[in-house]
């Protein structure tokens, strides 16, 4: 009897073993595209408006570094608002190019850059760190010059 | 993404360099080689991690590891050229009494470390009580006394 459920026993930890094993490759495959945030399909929000294209974090970590970009077709200069929750999500730590000032309105952070120099396509960064785990529901829009694109929620993983 | 490609370059970089730096009998192990172990877990972490320090880097990692180890782990066993590869293959450093120069050589194994192993495993004192030692794949000698000294 005893033998028996020996053999039962080691029987289950093989099958459990191997269960575990499965359930690691799904995660990895997981991360792999993006599920886990740092890269992969998965881990960004891609918008493309005419010449505006967005590209912002779907899913990030908590501290670890991130980025916004913005590519648009502007002249003299652009207004980016970052709804609250995004800067709620995320600390700023670097803009480039350098605004020319940054207002606190009541929809969230107002940019407002002067370009100068040849026209064409403008690339804004903005170097970002998830500032605390959580889901991030945005309720204002991004809005780049005059278009608006509706804001995602952002997962931060702890 | 980015962790599964750090950490699966970072296992094949590592298995890679310790594979070519050869097999040196843990018995030679110096104290420098200890903090050159300290050193390279120290660089290792910071190229995996980078500035990430988040629990789901930490996680993703370690299953990236695991995972990679346990798919060579059934690769080698599915392929024992790949295994040869790998891990090496037991080297006769005496076989039937008989010293391999070349071997030893090779494996930058001495006398001293033969008969230290005999020693330590059977009691022997002197080579000639000694049938066959082996260098193993885990860098250890295994010793085979002569029937007599059994």
């Amino acid at each position: 009897m005893d033998d028996h459920d020996g053999v039962i026993q080691r029987r289950g930890g093989w099958v459990v073993s191997r269960l575990s094993w499965v359930l690691m490759a799904a995660f990895i495959f997981a991360a792999s595209i993006g599920f886990t945030g740092s890269g992969g399909h998965f881990s960004r929000h891609w918008h493309a408006d005419g010449s505006t294209k967005i590209d912002s974090p779907a899913i990030s970590r908590w501290y670890a570094a991130d980025h916004l970009s913005i590519t648009l077709s502007a002249d003299n200069g652009a207004n980016v608002l970052l709804p609250k929750e995004f800067a709620e999500a995320f600390e700023i730590e670097a803009v480039a190019p350098l605004p020319q000032s940054v207002a606190a309105t009541e929809q969230g952070l107002l940019y407002t850059f002067a370009f100068a120099g040849t026209q064409g396509d403008r690339r804004i960064d903005f170097s970002l760190r998830a500032a605390r785990p959580g889901l991030y529901r945005p309720q204002a829009a991004m809005e780049i010059g005059d278009q608006r694109f509706a804001s995602q929620p952002i997962l931060v993983l702890p | 993404m980015e962790s599964v490609v750090r950490g699966a370059v970072i296992y094949f970089v590592l298995l890679f360099i310790i594979r070519v730096s050869g097999r040196r009998t843990m018995a030679q192990s110096t104290p420098f080689d200890f903090v050159l172990l300290l050193i390279i877990a120290e660089t290792t972490q910071q190229a995996l991690l980078g500035d990430d320090f988040s629990i789901t880097n930490s996680v993703v990692l370690i299953t990236t590891l695991f995972l990679i180890d346990i798919a060579l782990s059934y690769l080698k066993r599915w392929s024992p050229s790949l295994d040869g590869i790998l891990d090496g293959r037991p080297e006769f450093l005496v076989r039937n009494g008989k010293i391999d120069q070349r071997a030893m050589q090779r494996s930058r194994v001495d006398l001293e470390d033969i008969l230290a192993a005999a020693r330590g495993q059977h009691g022997l004192e002197r080579l000639s009580q000694v049938r066959h030692a082996v260098l193993e794949t885990n860098a250890g000698i295994s010793i085979i006394p002569q029937p007599e000294d059994r």
